[in-house]
């Protein structure tokens, strides 16, 4: 692929980037600037992308590193403003079944950093196992594990709980 | 080419390489008497492994058999496999908008501003994106006025073009008016109605009783997706359109659309013909100069044979 061909596959990515960003942050500003942060350094390692990869998992895991990036400053923001919050990314609390229908995004929002990643990847971008465990540099059956812990806590906060409860 | 991946995971990666992440759930897990099952019982934790996988469309062809014969007489398996689909739809329901949202001006220009680094690129190319040549025979629906307006081009000939220029013309063609498209919420085009169906479901070369759409070929696409070749309509309608659509998500989004002028004959046979384009010259139709180009320089290898054909039918043209 020319240059040419890859920046306009690129372009054509952009809605996509963009709903993979707005499922990590409902934050809307937040997304953009991801995808904008990661065009940019995609834009300037065009030569590193490998043909015949996908180009959407290269983007990917561009956002995914840029991201991690964001929210490490973000977190020692976060610990000098709102050290209270800093434990609130727990799954499933013990009331867990009485909070009844969140919202999808207010639910995202409650799981541990890596497993929405792979929730992202998986669940909404539709990305094959095998791709998502390359873009987030793991073994397969990390994102395996990561997508069924994720899935069942999901599920708990949407108020569709485990069929026999 | 799932298959290796399937069965290692069936041979218990699931909790196996990533063991140090099992025991981190939350709270309610502890208490949970639904995970002390799964991990007094490995066969549950399998179940909810396939269950997985089934949904996730990570299983060979053996497993998926095997998997659905069990569904069909097991109504708890039956009762998970909605589950991951309610979740999967929950999850569609509140992110796919954003694919409908305008993309935001700040984005776009991230590539515009770089117009005038690559124009030598495009200048220099082997295989330029518009074939001058080919412009008396063909009248590509796409979008000079577009490219005008953007002054560089180069976006109307990718895979941007119909998100960015294609709903312009949705009126002008008369294929929107006979519901084979439909604007995607990021402005490009997608399949609709029978051109849909036959994108679904029609091998390449059969014609569909009734069907005044045919497909050409298939080709898997750089980035990996399934794209396929078509025409719509005859020389009665004034000029049959062929097109190019690739697999998105869960819709056939055309990228590119000519109208085949009455007369053009195939357009003569240039330097950078390949395979591709030579398998396009067996079909009945005259196929756009434009097209062939566009699928050449966007296919991975060769066109499908039929069996390819049915096989990615059978996964819903997903890869």
């Amino acid at each position: 692929m020319s240059i040419l061909e890859l920046q306009s596959a690129l372009a054509a990515l952009l809605p996509r980037l963009r709903r993979f960003a707005r499922s990590l942050t409902h934050h809307r500003e937040d997304a953009d600037d991801l995808v904008q942060v990661a065009v940019e350094r995609a834009l300037r390692a065009l030569d590193q992308y490998e043909p015949g990869t996908r180009l959407d998992s290269w983007m990917f895991r561009i956002m995914k590193n840029a991201w991690i990036d964001e929210q490490r400053a973000r977190g020692r923001r976060a610990e000098v403003l709102a050290p209270e919050e800093a434990g609130e990314h727990v799954g499933v609390s013990e009331t867990g079944r009485h909070i009844a229908r969140l919202s999808v995004q207010a639910a995202m929002a409650r799981l541990p950093e890596e497993q929405r990643l792979v929730v992202s990847l998986v669940l909404v971008e539709g990305l094959p196992y095998k791709e998502a465990a390359a873009v987030l540099e793991v073994p397969i059956g990390t994102v395996t594990s990561r997508l069924a812990r994720a899935k069942d806590t999901l599920q708990q906060l949407l108020g569709d709980g485990d069929i026999d409860a | 080419m799932n298959g290796a991946m399937d069965s290692g995971r069936e041979r218990g990666q699931h909790s196996g390489d990533d063991g140090n992440e099992v025991g981190g759930a939350g709270p309610g897990r502890e208490r949970g008497q639904h995970r002390e099952d799964e991990l007094n019982a490995p066969r549950t934790v399998d179940d909810a492994t396939r269950v997985a996988a089934y949904v996730d469309d990570e299983m060979d062809e053996a497993e998926r058999a095997r998997f659905e014969a069990r569904l069909a007489e097991d109504a708890t398996l039956g009762a998970a496999v909605a589950r991951e689909r309610r979740l999967r739809a929950r999850l569609a329901q509140a992110f796919d908008p954003v694919l409908a949202e305008p993309v935001p001006e700040r984005l776009s220009a991230l590539f515009a501003n770089r117009e005038s680094d690559t124009e030598p690129a495009l200048a220099a190319a082997p295989a330029p994106s518009v074939n001058p040549h080919t412009k008396p025979d063909t009248k590509p629906i796409d979008l000079d006025e577009e490219r005008r307006r953007r002054r560089g081009g180069w976006l109307a000939w990718g895979g941007m073009a119909a998100s960015l220029a294609l709903g312009v013309l949705i009126g002008t063609t008369w294929l929107a008016p006979r519901g084979a498209l439909e604007v995607a919420a990021d402005g490009g085009w997608l399949a609709e109605g029978a051109l849909a169906q036959a994108l679904d479901a029609q091998l390449s070369g059969a014609a569909a009783p009734g069907s005044s759409t045919r497909v050409g070929l298939s080709f898997v696409s750089r980035d990996g997706r399934y794209c396929r070749a078509f025409t719509v309509g005859g020389a009665d309608a004034g000029g049959a359109t062929a097109g190019l659509a690739c697999r998105g998500d869960d819709a056939w989004r055309v990228r590119q659309l000519a109208t085949i002028t009455a007369g053009s004959a195939s357009a003569s046979p240039t330097a950078s013909t390949s395979a591709a384009s030579e398998a396009f010259r067996m079909a009945a139709s005259p196929w756009p100069q434009a097209l062939l180009d566009d699928m050449d320089r966007l296919r991975e290898g060769d066109p499908l044979s039929s069996a390819d054909e049915r096989d990615a039918m059978r996964r819903d043209w997903r890869r």
